[in-house]
Order: structure tokens, then sequence, then C-alpha cells
């Protein structure tokens, strides 16, 4: 397996208060992980550094490994090919990172149909953009999604309608739309009906064959159902790592979520 | 879907080109060169000036209406037009007086002599007759209508490249567009602004070369070319809106992060409407100062930019027609109030006169409509309408 | 005419017995020499001059002052000296002792005597002599005072003296310091002056500035073949490229500098020509104009048709083949303008005769110009503070409401212009100065309080989370409450006057004086400066206030009400408002639009300072204050520049920190 995203010993101070401190974290390529972690953990930070809303004081975060042969040396040589904290947020989004916000964040005037137009994977430069009209393709990639994520019925509905759920879906939707190749999915199941749920945990589980998927949640029955490697955050710091089992039996853990 | 979108608007567009013409041949028929005179010229040219203000109004629209940005310097983009083109029409129309002047003379003027004579018309009243560098295109009309698109294009890329990028928005970008126009206006209040100071450009309303047709129709053909303008401006604004770049700059009024995390550089977007409208209100302005006759640095100042916001509000932002309403009646009514032409309303002792008390009548009804109806009138009507269906 | 008669009051108040005795002595005096008093010349005048010192000093001063002030008659007939006294139209006629009556008389019986201009010379330099040697202090102190203004040579050896005998350390010291400028006027001696020139190092007193520059005062414009040694040259000066300096040297043409140099090529060489050191005269381009049209035949000026001389080197080409018919004098080429010119030096010469004396003045002067240009640093220092501390007053309340609400209130400068106009009405009712002003602090206070609640309550309270519409909002209010002041009050400017203890100024040197109003302003920010912190920092209030503007939602859920809040927040803003419009209006006029002119100043204090934060806004307020006055410095004449400067600066401030001076991080600046 090959590691698409990589964080290396990063930290971030806010007037002194330090919300991540030396964090280390990676994916692979088609992998899915979940992070949890009381309120103030700084997950939502965690988040805001890979996509590039917030420059860390120190550390690094790399994307998207590749090996290299190289002739000379008769070895191969490992190149990440993006470092993010050199790119600004649309810089990194074009890269394959698509990020869904804890809230919902969807264009509440505009129609469902119009929503996942917009984040079409296509040249973004405004001079082009004068000029695009949706071709067939596209037309049957965004009735594919909309299947996908069960708002096929809604495609022509406003947006500000949909139910909270549904607008969550919708932003997923919007990020498939795209191409990615990492999603980054805050608080997916907040504010979901049971079965809205299971039709989400079914989505994040079905995306992440072709696609790496780290999900942000602290519902730690909703990380259960994904069934994958749950990192503990605390304090701006891994405070365990492994399957949910193991995560929710560890000392620490339980001393956090439950206090002392 | 996209051909039930271009049916509408290609039905708008048409009902739109219908309007407008039927508009300026029903004044032209009514006007005195060209009808049977019950429109004076006077009011000719008002109405031909209050279609350049409907031009800036749908400029103004589409950078706060549709995109977000609330412009407070848009109208001194309108300045800088009305300034560009007048520099043309003060110069050439100098020259040739001095040039007629000096025909009684036994020798012909050197060019020193005739720019100083030309110089000491312009400049005399602001103790000058060197003419300033930045008049040395002034007797080239196609330069100084490049320049109506370039200079106030120039200044919106770097004032907005600046504060774009630095991500001012909100009432600080407001702010700060406010504070750019108070400094050009301070600027060119200036003696040694190279501009005439205070005194501003006059005699506009004299297009060199054409003396001959008179007022009566050099009014009117004014008001069909910004008719013209009008009607190429709305169209264009139209399909730009219907199309995928409205979509996306309407995103970023409504939510900027998320258009940002979808991979678009709003900064660019936002960059390209900004100096998009400033282009488009300089225009109006350079149509518009030849029909005023004169300019000067006070139609510049900052109010006039906020009044022009007012205007789009009170019709209804993010609506093309609305804002078109808008400028078009509060300046109609401004107008008719201020010119002592409303009839004072007497309350025995106390007297309201319409001179004094429009613009407290226009703040206070401001201040309602922002507060009853976000869309303004039309956004007011379209509610009575709605709701009665 | 009745002027005359004050003029003897006080010869009569120091009248005394003693003097009483001798007068007939002097009366017989003055009447046997009558004639030569009469027909006074400057010829004749020393025999009388000479001998009337012999008489007591008060008699004989009184006497001299009124025959040089001519104010000393006789009557036509006796020729008798008197004294004079108008009553209506009627003469009545005095004795020269001043009390003793001789008689009424017709106008047209006496006549006037006037000395004339080199007999009153005469006159008042003994008249000094007399004065300043008088027994009577007051008397001297009054001549020295007098002298001051006016040094004449003759006064030199008698200011010398006096210094010697003056007795009293006071008025010796005023003396010694006006023999120096005499000395540097008058004085022969180069040590001397050298002395005295040393002496006024690091004094900055304007009247010793001027008397060294008077030393530094040149000639005019000097032509010769060569240099001439020996000389106090001030200058050596190039045509069209120095320029003189206000000490006399020369100085070149900088590139910041509006100036000039001092000659043009064109007028050195029209200088030689009156120096009779060149032949020919120039031809100016209005000369050739003339010579031209007075030559045209047949539309041809010589082979050049008219229409061809459309340009300078046509017609000066025509110019000189009429000239070489002889029809016109002579052309000079600019190039041999320039080669005559360079052939000779051009320079001036100091008046004062030695450079020691002229080169320690400049030595001395320029280490006083240092110092003056200290004190210049601190005058600018303080017209920053007091720029700053009006800005911040204006603009506190528009960040208090701004930070706690992040409501922009376009408004905001029209409570300004209430309170100012509060103040203007207070004093229509209520004369004493201070006792209105200190009425009119809290009234205006009130007043725009109120008038802020009022507005919250109505509009803005509509307007929350939509900070755009709110900015919108009150801009109709704000042109409504303008343009009601304006139908209430007019448009011609109210005075809101200070009393009169904030008149005048604390002045700390010739170059350095700083007005009370301008200290009240500085002492008034600070004050509200302290207030604020103290309200913000240590009550309950404060606390609330902070907690609604770093997170109002959790602020609400811990049971702050933060629409209460928000009301009394956005009238106390308000009703600073309103403190600061006194303040302002009691440097500058009150109309309906001073409120619109700090507007946009204090929208930009708050932007640079950073918002929600009294901090913020006083760096915003000084930054933008000290700036101003800053760049107004460098081209004081243009004040509209300056402001369009410091605006372009602050946009680009802006571009490097964006959320102001003083930021807020982390979530809460998200917002």
């Amino acid at each position: 397996m090959s590691t698409l995203l990589k964080v290396e010993k990063i930290s971030v101070t806010f007037d002194g208060f330090k919300a991540i401190n030396n964090l280390s974290y990676s994916i692979e390529k088609s992998e899915l992980k979940a992070i949890i972690g009381p309120n103030g953990a700084g997950k939502t930070t965690f988040m805001d550094i890979i996509t590039g809303q917030t420059k860390p004081n120190e550390g690094k975060v790399l994307f998207g490994k590749r090996e290299v042969w190289l002739e000379s040396d008769q070895k191969y040589q490992t190149i990440w090919e993006e470092n993010l904290l050199s790119k600004n947020e649309s810089q990194i989004a074009l890269l394959g990172i698509g990020r869904k916000f804890q809230r919902p964040t969807v264009f509440e005037l505009k129609s469902v149909f119009e929503n996942l137009t917009i984040s079409l994977k296509k040249n973004r430069n405004p001079f082009n953009v004068l000029f695009q009209k949706i071709s067939n393709e596209e037309y049957e990639k965004i009735e594919k999604i909309l299947n996908e994520i069960n708002l096929d019925i809604e495609k022509n509905r406003v947006a500000g309608e949909l139910s909270h759920g549904q607008k969550q879906w919708l932003e997923i939707g919007m990020l498939l739309t795209q191409d990615p190749k990492l999603l980054l999915i805050d608080e997916p199941a907040a504010g979901m009906t049971v079965n809205e749920r299971k039709k989400t945990v079914q989505i994040l589980r079905k995306l992440s064959s072709d696609k790496s998927v780290i999900v942000v949640e602290h519902d730690m029955e909703f990380v259960k159902d994904l069934e994958c490697e749950v990192t503990v955050l605390h304090e701006g710091k891994i405070l365990a790592e492994g399957s949910i089992e193991s995560v929710s039996s560890d000392k620490n853990v339980v001393e956090v979520y439950l206090g002392r | 879907m996209s051909n039930y979108i271009s049916n509408i608007a290609h039905r708008h567009m048409l009902i739109f080109i219908i309007a407008i013409s039927i508009f300026s041949l029903f004044v032209t028929f009514l006007s005195e060169p060209y009808g049977n005179g019950l429109i004076s010229t006077s009011f000719v040219k008002t109405l031909g000036k209050t279609v350049c203000l409907c031009i800036i109004a749908l400029a103004m629209d589409i950078v706060w209406g549709y995109c977000g940005i609330l412009s407070l310097g848009h109208f001194a983009f309108f300045g800088l037009g009305g300034y560009m083109i007048g520099m043309w029409l003060m110069y050439e129309r100098t020259s040739i007086i001095v040039i007629e002047s000096s025909v009684s003379e036994l020798l012909p003027l050197t060019e020193t002599e005739l720019s100083a004579a030309i110089g000491n018309q312009i400049f005399g009243v602001v103790g000058g007759y060197e003419i300033p560098a930045i008049w040395m295109f002034a007797d080239n009309l196609l330069i100084q209508l490049f320049l109506v698109v370039a200079v106030p294009g120039v200044l919106a890329f770097i004032f907005g490249w600046l504060a774009f990028r630095s991500r001012v928005t909100g009432v600080y970008l407001s702010i700060l567009t406010q504070a750019m126009t108070l400094a050009l206006s301070l600027y060119l209040f200036q003696n040694d602004s190279g501009l005439r100071g205070n005194n501003g450009l006059s005699g506009l309303q004299n297009i060199p070369g054409l003396e001959y047709l008179g007022q009566q129709i050099i009014s009117i053909w004014f008001f069909w070319i910004s008719c013209i303008f009008l009607l190429i401006i709305f169209l264009i604004f139209y399909l730009l809106i219907h199309s995928k770049f409205g979509l996306i700059i309407t995103s970023i009024r409504d939510n900027e992060t998320r258009v940002r995390f979808l991979g678009y550089n709003v900064e660019i977007y936002k960059l390209f409407v900004f100096v998009l409208t400033a282009i488009v209100s300089s225009i109006a302005g350079a149509l518009y100062y030849p029909q005023a006759g004169i300019i000067n640095p006070a139609e510049l100042a900052p109010i006039a930019s906020i009044y022009l916001a007012v205007w789009v509000a009170i019709g209804g932002r993010g609506t093309l027609y609305g804002a078109m309403i808008g400028a078009a009646t509060v300046s109609l009514f401004s107008s008719w109030f201020t010119g002592g032409q409303a009839p004072d309303i007497s309350f025995g002792i106390l007297n309201i006169e319409w001179v004094n008390w429009w613009t407290v009548l226009l703040g206070f009804g401001f201040v309602v409509i922002t507060i009853f109806s976000e869309n303004g009138l039309l956004g007011l009507v379209k509610k009575i309408f709605v709701s009665e269906k | 005419m009745k002027i005359k008669f004050f003029i003897l009051i006080p010869f009569l108040l120091v009248f005394n017995f003693s003097v009483l005795a001798h007068h007939n002595e002097f009366d017989s005096f003055i009447n046997n020499n009558a004639e030569l008093i009469i027909k006074s010349s400057s010829k004749t005048v020393d025999t009388v001059l000479n001998n009337i010192q012999k008489f007591e000093s008060p008699l004989v001063s009184n006497f001299l002052e009124l025959w040089k002030l001519k104010n000393l008659y006789f009557i036509k007939e006796t020729r008798k000296i008197i004294y004079i006294k108008e009553k209506g139209d009627l003469i009545e006629a005095f004795e020269i002792d001043g009390i003793t009556k001789i008689g009424i008389y017709d106008k047209k019986e006496i006549k006037k005597i006037k000395p004339n201009s080199g007999v009153r010379a005469k006159i008042d330099t003994l008249l000094v002599k007399y004065q300043i040697f008088n027994p009577d202090l007051t008397v001297r102190k009054k001549s020295i005072a007098s002298l001051s203004r006016n040094i004449e040579p003759d006064h030199l050896p008698l200011l010398r003296k006096a210094s010697n005998s003056e007795q009293n350390s006071e008025l010796k010291d005023e003396i010694d310091n006006l023999l120096r400028f005499a000395v540097i006027k008058y004085s022969s001696s180069e040590v001397e002056k050298l002395d005295v020139i040393n002496s006024f190092e690091n004094n900055t007193n304007i009247a010793i500035r001027a008397s060294l520059n008077q030393l530094l005062n040149s000639s005019d414009i000097l032509v010769a073949d060569t240099l001439p040694a020996n000389k106090n040259i001030a200058r050596v000066i190039v045509p069209g490229l120095t320029t003189k300096e206000s000490n006399g040297s020369a100085g070149r043409i900088g590139i910041l500098k509006s100036e000039k140099y001092e000659i043009s090529i064109n007028s050195a060489y029209d200088l030689l020509f009156k120096n009779n050191l060149v032949k020919k005269k120039r031809v100016t381009k209005e000369n050739i104009k003339l010579s031209l049209k007075q030559n045209i035949k047949d539309n041809k000026v010589g082979e050049f048709p008219v229409h061809s001389l459309n340009d300078d080197k046509t017609r000066s080409r025509a110019y000189e083949q009429l000239a070489a018919k002889n029809l016109v004098s002579p052309y000079v080429s600019e190039n041999e303008i320039e080669k005559v010119v360079s052939q000779f030096v051009f320079y001036s010469l100091y008046l004062e005769d030695s450079s020691n004396v002229t080169n320690a003045a400049l030595r001395v002067l320029s280490s006083i110009n240092l110092r003056v240009q200290i004190y210049k640093y601190i005058d600018l220092f303080v017209d920053g503070l007091s720029l700053a501390s009006i800005y911040f007053l204006g603009a506190i309340g528009l960040a208090i409401t701004f930070g706690v609400m992040r409501v922009i209130n376009m408004a905001h400068g029209e409570f300004i212009m209430m309170g100012a106009y509060t103040g203007y009405v207070v004093q229509q009712f209520i004369s004493n100065h201070t006792l209105s002003l200190l009425i009119a602090l809290p009234l205006a206070f009130f007043v725009t309080f109120t008038a802020g609640i009022i507005m919250e309550r109505l509009v803005i309270r509509h307007l929350y989370k939509k900070p755009l519409d709110t900015l919108l909002a009150t801009f109709g209010i704000s042109i409504a409450l303008q343009q009601i002041a304006k139908n209430i009050f007019g448009t011609q400017a109210r005075p809101l006057t200070s009393p009169s203890w904030l008149d005048g100024s604390l002045s700390l040197s010739d170059d350095l004086s700083i007005s009370y109003i301008r200290i009240a302003i500085f002492i008034l920010s600070l004050i509200f400066l302290a207030l604020l912190l103290y309200v913000m920092k240590r009550t309950r209030l404060g606390l609330e206030t902070r907690a609604v503007t770093q997170n109002p939602i959790m602020a609400a859920n811990m049971g702050i009400n933060p629409e209460r809040i928000n009301m009394i927040t956005f009238g106390f803003g308000s009703g600073i408002a309103g403190i600061a419009g006194i303040a302002i209006g009691l440097f500058s006029k009150v109309t309906s639009e001073l409120g619109s002119e700090y507007i946009v100043q204090s929208f930009m204090t708050v932007v640079v300072g950073g918002v929600g934060n009294i901090w913020g806004t006083l760096a915003g307020a000084s930054l933008i204050g000290f700036l101003q006055k800053f760049i107004e410095w460098f081209n004081p004449s243009n004040t509209l520049a300056a402001q369009t400067y410091m605006i372009i600066f602050i946009i680009l401030f802006i571009q490097f920190r964006p959320k102001g001076i003083v930021a807020l991080k982390g979530r809460a600046a998200d917002e």
C-alpha cells in the first residue's frame, strides 16, 4: 500500500494555547480511518491544517507519495508530490482533498442539481467557466452520484428545503463530483435519524473502496459501525490508536471520556 | 434543464430589447427635434442621464446583489469615466477655440504657444498654464476612450487584488472601498491634481466638431447611445448571471468558504467581477457627464457611492430589473423633489418644503425598506403578488 | 487733538516741587533760544541740545519728547514757546512747566513747531540719553523697551555706558541683551562681534535668529571676469542651477524641494548686458514675434512663407535673415548666450566684510537651527498627539459598537454632530461658558445615548446577522439626521465657544506653544480611556460585554441577556460620540456636516486598530493621527494630498494586517 497523506510533527498555538501538539498522522490509499475525541481535542483544527485554512507553527503536511526508481543509485526513492503547507484552500481542494464541514454547508438558495454542477471537476478558471456547458457525460455522472447519496428524487428541489441529514449527504455528494482522492468528513452523523445514520455508514464504506476517507466524530456508536482504525485525539495529541474495541478499553481513553 | 434556462433567458432578453426600443422610440417621437416636442430637451437629458444611472445600478447589482461585495466605491469609477472623456471634450473644444481666435493673428501659433494658450484657458482657473502630463493623450479621442476602460480597470484591479488577496470581506471591505473613494476625491480636490481641482471639468455638453448640431439633437443622440449601452450591458449581465459563472458568484455571495473548499479561487472571481463592474460603471460615467455638462470631485465623494447602494437596495438587489427600477425612480424623484417642483404640504404653521425634507423622507424610507423587505420594492411587489396568488 | 492732552499727563504726574524751583531758569533758557528752536535745522540745533543738558532731567526730557513729537507750539506774535491744551475752538496756553497758565488764544494765534527729520533724530539721541540715565527706574525701563524696538547706531555708546552704570540687575540684563544686538548691528570691532555671536550659541530666541540672519544678508547678484580676492563672498552663483539659501550660501536644486534656481541663464545674460559686459541685447521670443510681424511682405517674411513660421526654430531662422539685412537688431542664439554666460563669474557678497564674523554667525546659526528643528519635531509630535486624541474620541464609540455587535454605525458621525449642537443650544441659554460646558457634556451624552438606544430598538435589532444591511440602514438614518439638522439650524456654521480659560496656549519657546484646547482634548481622551478600561475590566457590565463580544451564544447560555447588553452598548457608544461632538465643536465650527468629516477617519481608526479592543482603537488613532501630521509635514501647504496618501497607506497597511494592529486570534476571530 502507498501512503496518500502524511502529517509530521505539527503544532499550532493560538495565543499561547496549544491546539495541536506535535501530532503525526498518515493515511493510505483507499483506507477508511476515524478520529474521535472530546470537544476541544483539536479535531477541527487538524482538518483546518490539512485543508490549508490554518497554517501550523511547525511540522510538515505531505500528500501523494510516489516511489521512483533511481537508475543511478539502483534503488527506489520516495517522492512526495505535494507539500500542502505551501498551498491555499482552493489549490488543496484541486489536488483532490474534499472536506465536509461540521455544520452542513450547501448552497441553500440553489437546487440540488445546481449544487452538484458547481462542484463538478472541471476547469475552474473564471474565463473558462464563463462559457462552460454541462456535457451529457457530466449529466450522467451527477445522476449517478445523486443515486449514491439517495437524493435522486430531490434533484430539482432547493437545497435549503432539504432535511438536515439530506443536506449532509448533498455535501458529501458535492465532494464526490470533484473526484477526490481524500475525503475529510466532519461529524457526518450529527442530527441524523437512525435510518439516515445507517445509510450514511453505507455511503462512507462504499466510498472507501476507491478513495481514502477520514471521518471525524465524537459519537462512538457511529464509529463502531464504520469498522475501521480509530485515532483518539486529546488536547492536540494522539491518545490512542487501533481498533474501536482496543481503543475503547484503553485506560487513558476511558478516563478522558468519562472523566476522572 | 439547460435548454429550459436558455428558453427563459431568451424570452427575458427579448422582452427587454422590445421594452427599451419602445421606450427610446417613444421619447424620440415626443422630443423637440424629431417629434412633437412634448418632451423638452432638458428632460431628454434627464432621461439620458437616468439611463446611465441604470447602467451603473446594473453594475452595482452584479458586484453587490450577485457577488456580495458591498462596494462603496463604484461611483468613483463612474466619475473617473466622466473625467477621462471630459478631458478629451474640454481639450479638443478649447483647442478649436484657441485656433479659431488665432486666425486673426498675423503669425501662426507655434506648438508651445498653442499648448500654452490651451493650458491657460483650461488651467488658468487653478493658476497654471502648463498642461499636466496626464493630459498627454487628451487630443486623441480613441486613446481617451481606451482610458475610460483602462484607468478604472487598472485601479479596480490593483485595489481589488490587494483587498481580496488579504481576504478583506464584509463591512471591512466596504469601509476600505469607501476609503479608496475618499482618497480619490480628496486627490482630485487639490489644485495640482492636474484636473482643475474643485472646479472640475466643464462645458462637456459641447461636443467638439458637432457644435453645429445644437443641444436638441446632441441630447437625443446621447439618449440613444445610452439606451444602446444599457441594452448591451443588460444582455451581457443577463447571460453572465445565467451562466455557470453566475452560479459561482452567487455561491460566493452565499458561502464563500464552501466555494473555496470546492477548489475555486474565490479571489480571482471577485476580482473579475469587481474589475468588470468598475469598467461598466466608468462607461456609464463617460456617457453621463457629457449630458450633465460638468464634473467635479464632489461627484466622486463617498456619499455618492452609498447613494448608489441605496438605489439598488430600494429597487431590489439580486435582480437586474430591481436595480434599474431603484436607480430610475429614486434619481427621478430626487430631482423632482429637490428641484422644487413638488408641491409643498402645509399643515397650518408647519410647512413641509420638499426641497428640505425630501432627503429626510428618503433616509427614513430607506430604513423602512431595509428592515421590511430585503429585496427592495421589487421584492415587496413580489411578496404581495405571490401571497395574493 | 485730544490726544495731545494725554501726552501731557505723564509729565504732570512726575512733576514735583523741587523741579518747580528750577523751572524758571529753564523757561528763560528756552525762550532765549526760541528762534533756534522754532527754526531748527540739524546744523544749528546742536548748541541748544548741548546747553539744554545743564537742566534737570524730567523737565528737559519732557520738553524734548514733545519737541520730537511735534507737540510744541509758539505764540506767533511774541514768539514765546508754549505747551497747549485744547478747549473747544480755543487753545489754553501753558508755560513749559506745564502748570502755569498763560491765557486763552485763538487757534490762528499760535503755531506748531515742526522739527525736520534730522533734528528729530538728534533730539531722539539726546532723549534716549536722558531716559536711559534717568533716576526714575520706570522711565529707564520704558526707554530700554522702546529702544529694543529700534536701535540706531548712536545708541551703541549710550548702551555701553548704561550697561556699566545701571544698578538694577534686572534692567541691566535687558540692557546687556540689547547691547549685544546693537554690537552685532553697528559695532566696528570684529572681536566684539565674535564674542557676542559666540554668546548666542544654543539660544533659540527669534530675535537672536533674526539678528544673526541679518549678519548674513548678502548683496544683489554681482558679476565679474574672475572671482574677486579679499572679499567676503557669500556664494558663487551658477545661472540656471544654484539656489539661494536663507543663510546666504548657495544650494543645489533638490529632487523633493520645489525651489527654483536663483537666476536663469537668460536673466544672467541680461545682467551682463546691463553691466555693459556684452554688446548685443538678447532677443526674446516675443521680440522675434513682433519683428516678424512688422516685416511681413506678401505673406512672406524674407524667404519664409508666413504659414511656415509655426515653430521657434523657423522663426529664429527668419529673424536671423532679417538681422543679416540689418532690418532688426542682431540675434543672439541660445548657444551664444550659454557660452557668454559661462565666461563670467556670478556671485554675491555678504554685506558684512569680515569673513570671521559671517563664519561664526553661520556656525552658531546652524547649531541654533538644529535646536529649532528639534522643537519642530516636538511640535509635530504634539500636533500628532492632539489629532490622535480627536480620532480616538471620534472612533472609540464606534469601536465599542462595532466590537460588541459587529455593527457598523454610519450614523455615528451624526451622533457626534448631535453632541456638538447640544453644546451650541445649551450655550444659547446659559451665557457662562464654563457652566454651559459643564452642563452640555452630560447632556450631550444623555441626548445621544437616548438617540442610540432608540435607533438600536427601532432599527438595528431587526438587522442583526446582516451587517451590510445595517451599514446601509444606518446610512439612511445618517442622511436623514443630517438634513434635519440642516433644516433646524440652517447651513451656516454655528459657534461653540470655549470658556476663556481654554483660550490661549502654553508657550514653551518661540517655536513651541500648545493651545490649551488641545491639552484639554488630550486630557479628555485620557479620561475616556481610563473610564472605558475601568468599565470594561472592572465592572459587571464590562465583563458581560466582553463575554458577548467573544462568544454571543455562549454568553447567552451563561444567563447574560445579549439584547440588553447590545442595547446598552449601543447607547453607550453613541453617548461617547455626543461628548466627542462637544470636544470637536470647541475647536471647529458646528455644522450639519461636522460628523461626516470625521466618519471615514473614525472607521479607518477602528479597522486599523483592530476590532473589539480599546487598546486597538488607541493604537489605530495614534497611527492615523501621527501619520497624517507626519505626511503633512513634508508638504504643509497641501493637507488634501496628505490625507490622500494617508488613506493609501492605510489601504496598504490592511494588506499586511487585515485584522488590525491588535488582532484577536483563534476561533473568535474567524466569526
